[in-house]
């Protein structure tokens, strides 16, 4: 009985903090709910906007892919909610026929490819010029339909702006700013994609993937992955950022329609609403169409399950890769999932370490030392839903090499782990995560996008709003143990990625440096191998000069050795 | 609501300490000037009506600052946005690139009597997210506070941008830094670097080319910040949970001491000019084995502005003609447009770079002439209405845009139902005229790049 009185007072308590809290603007009021199918809805009321921003969250993102690689929910997320070339057409059943068409030219084309690749020791040669010229034709109707009908935009009709697409691991997002007399088609336009998932883009979407493989993104891309396969090995995180073109090519428009199905089930959608709406209106209006969704297939071998906590990993790894790009640092350690109880003093650490100009790393390695050139410390990489990395990622000054900036953060850090804190820091740092988590809440973009994404990682939007529930703050000794319980050995993996001066030269003179730089050793030394590493450590140290130095240097060299 | 609304009434209460302070300043102000004095109003009430969301509130200060509030009380969060007309015509002959060399001293330099370290701490432990950045025809602050931080956000707005500080041998720390970087460049960054400052991208550091550089000297940087940083050349919008009266006392705090200094112009730099050659307007990067890449830009000429609404008018029209169909062999394209009129459209290439120019040519072409179709007209507007009205939702683009339009036309209206199809059309061909662009072309290029400049797309600078 007393326990029961406890409770209850506890539960007043907590509801009373939130109403308060409610009260004065710290926590967005939130209104919420679920259609008879699952299908969830969250708003939050902005009266006198006349606008409205509707962002769709799909639970399950690129770490849920299943059997299919993770590049299927980015194609996904591209081929639901670009504009679909169907609108207009009417005509569901022949392009159905056209894609399936496409889908098996393509495929053989991919399959006689591999399979004259491994007849190359001798056999017979297949025509790949006819199979191409036939998947070619399939790909160009498919094309021809989509410059005819996917203008106008059924969404751009009705006043979308600021659309915006995003995969991540635990979701896929799509967001859209909207008049708010626009929010019922929006809702029937919506619905009705999800219910056809005709997904007729995705010929034109691949292409358009397998062209950007080697841009910007795709580069930061590689570098994120070499960190996450090696510190995530086994989970379903460690795939999400791998993207190789043979898997590309493998994925078909039938694998992705049924992987579609699942995710995009009534049960897995949230829809988050912030703008000139009212709820009764919103039920109504998403009542029919979004209501009328069938829920999806069970099993299908995704991973709904990922698990919450990992083993504490194997002791440090420590990986050298060449990749093209920027010299960059990656620093990981394994934490728990953003449900956890200590989530919250983790965003303090990781706000203390590098969250603004004045945090612990930029001003030990930025500022007079200038070691690095860019630093960010980040949570949740790739998710917060299971185990995932803190991340350290650093772009050294060309003056100093990636080991020496290594060396400076595990200082610092051993530093943080034994105590040695700065007056006011850890209060600064606290206040810093909280203000963040109200000043997100300004931009209705931005308030959605962090609402469905805790959602769909943690189950509960107010986790995002976490540090402004707690008014008490950390002490030294917490901090410190969170220092010591998780930036440790054993949870970290550390990548120093630099394109090897041998494989990938920089520039012509470097190139040619190697060139001349080989000449004179092997001259003096009968190993290769010995030749070879002292080259490539010369030419790492040379890359921090300036670019007339190492000029002058390749002058020198060559006046060295005999034309 | 009423319970948020009584928090209100208490959280105001507590602001007392502000209040106080400017109750006991009163005196020396004038009521009328404390109060500020409202400029064009409706009915009288200081109330001006704005195509857009929410109404806007004006006054001015004795110093000449335009002030305009955007209240909203939902949310207990308050954004300053101060802008500061900029005339490129400021910088003298043999000095170009003095206000960009300003604007990057405006990010490192002392904020009234704190050094940068300390105007940061400043900053976090009133919890404030505060930028600068620079425009090719304004400078611009943003400070976002939450309510308990709207004194610390006036405050660091006019340390910040009334009272900079320049300490010459952080001046010439700084110089040597930049020449250092220049050296550092490759041909191609450096390439790029002059066609992006040439069409006049403002996501790349305006900062002057080396000779001009070497020319500068601090007096100039000062000289230069009194002729800008000015109030009666400024405007200041403050959105959120602030009511007039808060408002006027704290403008009147922080800001009212903002007062005139001298208008002395820099001066010219000294001694004989090297002589320039005619400028780049065609770069070429050599790299053999690459797809053709081109980037084509231009901007407004300087004597020459456009609206805010023509301008988004022109770039989606742009972007719709891009998105629907290329002539070949162009295979990707893409649009920019800066503020100001300044744009740049990227296309990728299958072919050979003559055959990929010629196709340029004909998208030009084809942008000069849009505009006139009724129905693409009609959607144009509808589009640029819905962007307007779904801006309510963006808090910090709203007062961005009021901030331009103000210092811009004065006016802060944007419909664009006074708009005739024949503006657009006006504005299109001076947008996109042939004269006005500028090329950056990369890929596998013939030996030759004669046929460029005979194409009269000269000079052209090769870079290999």
């Amino acid at each position: 009985m007393g326990f029961f009185r406890l409770s209850r007072g506890a539960v007043f308590l907590f509801w009373s903090l939130g109403c308060l809290l409610k009260a004065q603007g710290i926590l967005p009021e939130v209104q919420e709910h679920t259609l008879k199918n699952g299908f969830r809805v969250l708003l939050v009321e902005r009266p006198g906007t006349g606008a409205v921003h509707a962002r769709l969250f799909l639970r399950g993102g690129s770490a849920s892919t299943g059997a299919l690689p993770a590049v299927a929910s980015e194609l996904l997320a591209r081929c639901l909610f670009k504009a679909p070339i169907e609108w207009e057409l009417k005509k569901g059943k022949e392009l159905e026929a056209l894609l399936k068409m496409e889908e098996g030219a393509f495929e053989s084309l991919r399959l006689e490819g591999i399979r004259l690749a491994r007849r190359s020791m001798g056999g017979p040669a297949v025509d790949l010029q006819k199979l191409a010229m036939l998947r070619r034709q399939d790909s160009t109707r498919i094309q021809a339909l989509a410059d005819r009908t996917s203008l106008p935009d059924p969404l751009e009709t009705l006043g979308a702006t600021q659309r915006d697409i995003r995969v991540e691991a635990d979701e896929i997002a799509f967001g859209l700013d909207l008049p708010k007399e626009g929010f019922g088609a929006y809702c029937r336009v919506l619905a009705d994609r999800l219910k056809t998932l005709m997904l007729a883009r995705f010929p034109l979407e691949r292409e358009v993937l397998l062209r950007d493989l080697n841009d910007e993104s795709g580069r930061n891309r590689r570098a994120l992955d070499v960190l996450l396969s090696a510190s995530l090995s086994g989970h379903p995180y460690a795939q999400v950022e791998d993207i190789q073109r043979a898997s590309v090519e493998a994925l078909t428009w039938s694998e992705l329609r049924a992987y579609a199905r699942w995710t995009a089930a009534p049960e897995r959608l949230i829809l988050v609403l912030i703008g000139d709406l009212r709820m009764p209106e919103v039920i109504s209006a998403i009542a029919q169409p979004f209501g009328g969704l069938s829920p999806g297939p069970t099993g299908l071998g995704h991973r709904d399950d990922l698990p919450v906590e990992l083993p504490e990993g194997s002791g440090a790894r420590r990986l050298q890769a060449s990749i093209p790009g920027e010299r960059r640092l990656l620093l990981g350690w394994l934490v728990p999932p953003m449900t956890h109880p200590d989530h919250p003093a983790l965003q303090v650490l990781v706000q203390m370490l590098g969250g603004s100009a004045t945090s612990r790393l930029p001003k030990r390695l930025g500022g007079d030392r200038s070691l690095t050139e860019a630093l960010s410390v980040h949570l949740n990489v790739p998710g917060g839903r299971a185990a995932n990395l803190l991340v350290i990622e650093a772009k050294p000054n060309a003056r100093h090499g990636l080991a020496e900036v290594e060396q400076a953060i595990q200082g610092e850090l051993i530093r943080l782990q034994r105590g040695a804190f700065l007056e006011g820091e850890i209060r600064r740092a606290q206040r810093q995560v909280e203000v963040d988590q109200l000043l997100v809440q300004e931009d209705a973009a931005h308030l959605a996008q962090i609402m469905g994404t805790t959602i769909c990682q943690g189950g509960d939007w107010k986790l995002a709003f976490r540090a402004l529930q707690f008014k008490q703050d950390y002490t030294q000794l917490e901090i410190q143990g969170i220092a010591l319980k998780y930036l440790i050995s054993s949870r970290s993996t550390i990548v120093l990625l630099e394109p090897d001066p041998i494989l990938m030269p920089q520039d012509l003179l470097e190139g040619r440096m190697a060139e001349i730089l080989t000449r004179i050793l092997s001259a003096k030394m009968e190993d290769p191998g010995k030749v070879e590493t002292v080259v490539r450590e010369s030419l790492r140290q040379l890359r921090m000069l300036p670019l007339q130095e190492r000029q002058q240097t390749l002058k020198l060299l060559e006046s060295q050795v005999k034309p | 609501m009423m319970l948020r609304a009584m928090v209100r009434v208490i959280r105001g209460r507590c602001k007392i300490t502000s209040a106080v302070l400017v109750l006991l300043l009163q005196p020396l102000v004038p009521v009328d000037h404390l109060h500020g004095q409202v400029v064009s109003t409706q009915r009288g009430t200081g109330i001006l009506a704005v195509s857009g969301a929410a109404s806007v509130q004006e006054f001015r200060l004795p110093n000449g600052l335009r002030v305009l509030l955007s209240e909203n009380h939902e949310r207990p969060l308050v954004r300053l946005e101060l802008r500061t007309a900029w005339d490129p015509a400021e910088e003298p002959p043999g000095k170009e690139g003095l206000g960009g060399f300003l604007a990057e001293l405006l990010k490192t330099s002392r904020a009234g009597p704190l050094n940068r370290e300390a105007f940061q701490l400043f900053l976090e432990d009133r919890a404030l997210r505060f930028s600068f950045s620079m425009q090719s025809r304004s400078f611009a602050w943003s400070v976002l506070a939450d309510s308990q931080g709207q004194d610390g956000a006036f405050e660091s707005l006019a340390m910040a941008a009334t009272r900079p500080d320049f300490d010459g041998i952080a001046l010439e720390a700084r110089r040597q830094s930049y020449i250092q970087a220049f050296k550092e460049r490759t041909p191609r960054v450096r390439a790029e670097d002059r066609f992006r400052r040439r069409i006049g991208d403002p996501s790349r550091s305006m900062l002057p080319e080396e000779g001009s550089l070497n020319r500068i000297e601090l007096q100039d940087l000062v000289l230069l910040s009194r002729r800008v940083l000015r109030p009666e050349k400024s405007v200041l919008v403050i959105q959120g949970d602030m009511n007039l009266p808060q408002a006027k006392q704290l403008a009147m705090l922080h800001l009212g001491a903002w007062g005139p200094s001298s208008q002395e112009r820099v001066s010219p730099a000294r001694g004989q000019l090297p002589e320039q050659p005619p400028p780049t307007r065609t770069w070429v990067i050599r790299e053999a084995g690459r797809a053709v890449q081109i980037r084509l830009g231009g901007s407004l000429p300087a004597d020459k502005t456009m609206p805010a609404s023509t301008l988004a008018i022109c770039t989606w029209l742009a972007e719709r003609e891009l998105a629907s169909s290329l002539p070949v062999p162009l295979v990707k394209a893409k649009i920019h447009s800066y503020p100001d009129g300044a744009w740049m459209i990227e296309v990728d290439s299958e072919k050979s770079v003559p055959e990929a120019m010629a196709a340029v040519e004909k998208l030009l072409t084809r942008l000069r002439g849009k505009g006139g179709d009724a129905g693409e007209w009609i959607a144009a507007r509808k589009a640029w209405n819905a962007e307007r009205k779904n801006r309510a939702l963006h808090p910090q683009q709203e007062a961005a845009s009021l901030a331009d339009r103000a210092l811009r036309s004065g006016g802060l209206t944007e419909g664009v139902d006074s708009l005739k199809a024949e503006d657009i059309q006006t504005a299109l061909r001076q947008l996109f005229s042939a004269g006005a662009c500028s090329y950056f072309i990369m890929g596998g290029f013939p030996q030759d790049v004669d046929w460029l400049t005979k194409a009269g797309l000269g000079p052209v600078e090769l870079v290999n």
